[in-house]
């Protein structure tokens, strides 16, 4: 295709690619770029994700986070938590500042969307934050207190940030934090049932914000490009905050803009020339099925160096397509920055070099399920291709790690991924037993630690880490994080029909990403209504099977395709009766769970590999 | 997967550009294609999805309802609030809605 600009070449001139001065805390950090150049432009939005409704220089930055801290400062104590409710927008990163320019601790969280959404999130993540106070802005204020009217939310105290007359800023006095105060709670790997709000120090976030700028080798004359959640780690700290840590210019979409219509993602890297923008797995399949051929041959991304993916499995054939079908865009195979990362380590753990081209390499299935890394040429049934994520930045340590020896596993062994270094979480606010199960192990065999134990498999080769399987039960859905014991709650609760402890929740392998899957045990005194192929069975069946996926929407926002249903007693447990999730995964990938029902789909791995190939 | 991009959907194709830019909007067309959408997402039958239950009643999650929003937009060259998939009650509701009165 032709470009507008066919002999301009894609590379930039090289800015300085040097830390920014030394800062303690985020005030410091945003203080020194809105002195430097107070009228630079560190945020634009656009609201419906194509026109700009609003920017957000430096310097305004710093003064609306000082007069939000003074309004703050007025009402509560300092280390109070603020619940942060605003919608994707400019007012959303004013308030978080103001949160940090008072002291306060920021809880970013996610709003109901709409009336009659359930607010079980939210309830939990305000029990276990006990927030003074809840912020959002004024357009949606009402609402909010409508909706927490009649619930349990209904104490809160709710205001407006945008209100605030910005003329008190005046008044603001430079709170007496250091890089150890608290900065955020970040509840994006919280469970309904077992909320953990990840606790993020200043020196934290800023370790991270360093190790991403080595890692993406950033500079403030740069432009990012983002759509994420500002409430999800990879939104708030990869877009928000590793852009202005560098002092760069920031243009943010709200999410459902993109997930309407995919291509205003990549008109955007395309209209202001981006550099680096990025998204889980799923967006980036979004944009293939959806983005026409037409879309496609307006856009130029000859100015995407660093197009990472991260947050949930990296899929080798998504690169691949992604990169074949953007290639006529000027998109360049190497721009891909596949990264592994998570909230208990800030964000970012692992990532490559920029600028090289990401390594996908075939390992023998068969040697994995064993534990072993065992590198094959062949592209055969028992080739598994996985995409290797890179190394840690800035000086941090990662080991893979017998989990039942926790001695430092043989080179080449899969193990569990741990980390340590100045980007790990201090711990889960107010757990201990939690936090010191997660973020305090010491290695049996070298004393060192302590380590962050990720909950997920993976090994090294060649000096390149490789995610390649999960012992949390953690679903990762579209990106999103859902913990397997509160799917299986929800499920459990949807119909009489449903043996009390009866389900096993886990997602399988597909393609293009993990696919939910719900085995549920059927109440004997049910049983026989629902087995067989008559028609009255099938009614039967498909009453639970609608009570379940309603049920799943409403309180988790997750489509449940995949529902199989089983004999009670029919999942595997210990002999002290716990449920084993990952001995019910295995026997339902083998088939071998004693189904009732051939009327719903096979193993999804099977279904979807079959139809797209 | 069928991969029902509407650009490339024959029906809505013609239904876009028919009568100088004024659509004929055809309710059963765009429930049958709504309804297949949602079947596709929860890999069930078409058959399956009722047309009187809303979205979350049928299960449907709040990445494939922006993505559907995005598409009716797209057809009906018209601007759709973001949520409006999670505040309709029920397919039936939405067609209405989409539908000129006329043509019902």
């Amino acid at each position: 295709m032709a470009f507008p600009h066919a002999s301009s070449t894609a590379s930039q001139a090289m800015p300085s690619q040097s830390p920014p001065a030394a800062c303690r805390t985020w005030i410091e950090r945003l203080q020194q770029e809105a002195s430097k150049n107070p009228s630079r432009c560190a945020f634009t939005f656009l609201a419906q994700g194509e026109d700009e409704s609003g920017h957000l220089s430096y310097g305004e930055l710093d003064e609306r986070a000082r007069a939000i801290a003074v309004a703050l400062g007025d009402r509560i104590r300092p280390g109070s938590r603020v619940l942060l409710l605003h919608r994707s927008g400019l007012e959303f990163i004013a308030a978080l500042f103001g949160c940090l320019y008072a002291g306060l601790i920021a809880v970013p969280a996610l709003a109901p969307r709409a009336r009659r959404r359930s607010t079980d999130r939210l309830q939990s993540i305000v029990a276990d934050a006990c927030p003074a106070l809840v912020l959002t802005e004024s357009a949606t204020l009402a609402r909010l207190r409508h909706d927490f009217e009649a619930s349990p939310l209904a104490h809160l105290d709710i205001g407006a940030t945008d209100t605030i007359d910005p003329r008190v800023s005046d008044r603001w006095r430079e709170p007496p934090i250091d890089g150890d105060t608290v900065a955020i709670l970040q509840y994006t790997s919280g469970s309904t049932a077992r909320p953990r709000g990840v606790v993020l120090t200043h020196r934290a976030i800023l370790h991270n914000a360093e190790a991403t700028r080595q890692a993406f080798e950033s500079a403030g004359d740069y432009i990012h490009v983002g759509w994420l959640p500002l409430h999800h780690d990879m939104g708030l700290i990869g877009n928000v905050l590793g852009s202005l840590y560098v002092g760069g210019r920031t243009v943010l979409m709200p999410p459902e803009a993109f997930l309407m219509k995919p291509d205003r993602w990549l008109r955007a890297m395309s209209r202001y020339r981006a550099r680096s923008s990025g998204a889980p797995n799923f967006a980036y399949e979004l944009c293939l099925e959806r983005v026409s051929a037409a879309q496609r041959a307006t856009l130029d991304l000859r100015h995407w160096q660093v197009a990472f993916c991260g947050a949930e499995p990296v899929r080798a054939r998504t690169l691949q397509r992604f990169a074949e079908a953007f290639a006529p865009c000027g998109f360049r195979r190497e721009a891909f920055y596949p990264c592994y990362g998570l909230a208990e380590a800030t964000l970012l753990v692992t990532g490559g070099r920029a600028g090289e081209p990401p390594v996908i390499r075939p390992f023998s299935a068969r040697a994995l399920q064993e534990g072993r890394a065992l590198p094959v040429t062949n592209l055969d049934a028992d080739a598994r291709e996985l995409v290797g994520c890179g190394k840690t930045w800035n000086d941090q340590t990662l080991a893979i790690v017998d989990p039942a020896t926790r001695k430092v596993c043989a080179a080449g062994a899969v193990g569990e991924i741990c980390v340590r270094g100045g980007s790990v979480a201090s711990g889960y606010w107010q757990k201990a037993d939690a936090t010191k199960e997660t973020f305090g192990l010491m290695l049996a065999d070298t004393g060192e630690g302590p380590f962050l134990r990720t909950g997920d498999l993976g090994f090294v080769h060649d000096g390149a880490l490789y995610v390649s399987g999960r012992i949390k039960d953690l679903m990762i859905v579209a990106g999103r994080n859902h913990f397997a014991e509160d799917v299986e709650a929800t499920v459990e609760q949807a119909h009489d029909a449903i043996c009390p402890h009866g389900v096993a929740a886990f997602t399988v392998d597909a393609d293009t990403g993990e696919r939910p899957v719900v085995v549920v045990e059927i109440d004997r005194r049910y049983l026989l209504a629902m087995c067989g192929d008559t028609e009255a069975a099938t009614t039967a069946r498909d009453a639970i099977t609608r009570a379940i996926r309603a049920v799943a929407a409403e309180r988790h926002d997750l489509a449940l395709p995949f529902i199989c249903y089983v004999r009670p007693a029919a999942l595997p447990r210990t002999s002290s009766g716990k449920l084993q999730r990952h001995a019910a995964r295995a026997a339902y990938l083998a088939s071998a769970l004693p189904a009732i029902d051939e009327a719903l789909p096979p193993p999804p791995d099977r279904t979807l590999a079959d139809v797209e190939r | 997967m069928s991969n029902a991009e509407i650009p490339d959907h024959p029906d809505l194709a013609d239904f876009a550009n028919s009568d100088g830019g004024t659509p004929v909007a055809n309710a059963a067309e765009i429930r049958e294609w709504i309804r297949a959408k949602v079947a596709e997402a929860l890999g069930v039958p078409v058959g399956q999805v009722d047309a009187r239950a809303s979205f979350i009643e049928l299960g449907v999650d709040s990445v494939t309802l922006f993505s559907m929003t995005g598409q009716l937009a797209e057809w009906f060259n018209r601007d759709l609030p973001a949520t409006m998939l999670f505040e309709i009650s029920s397919i039936n509701d939405l067609v209405a809605a989409l539908t000129p009165s006329e043509s019902r």
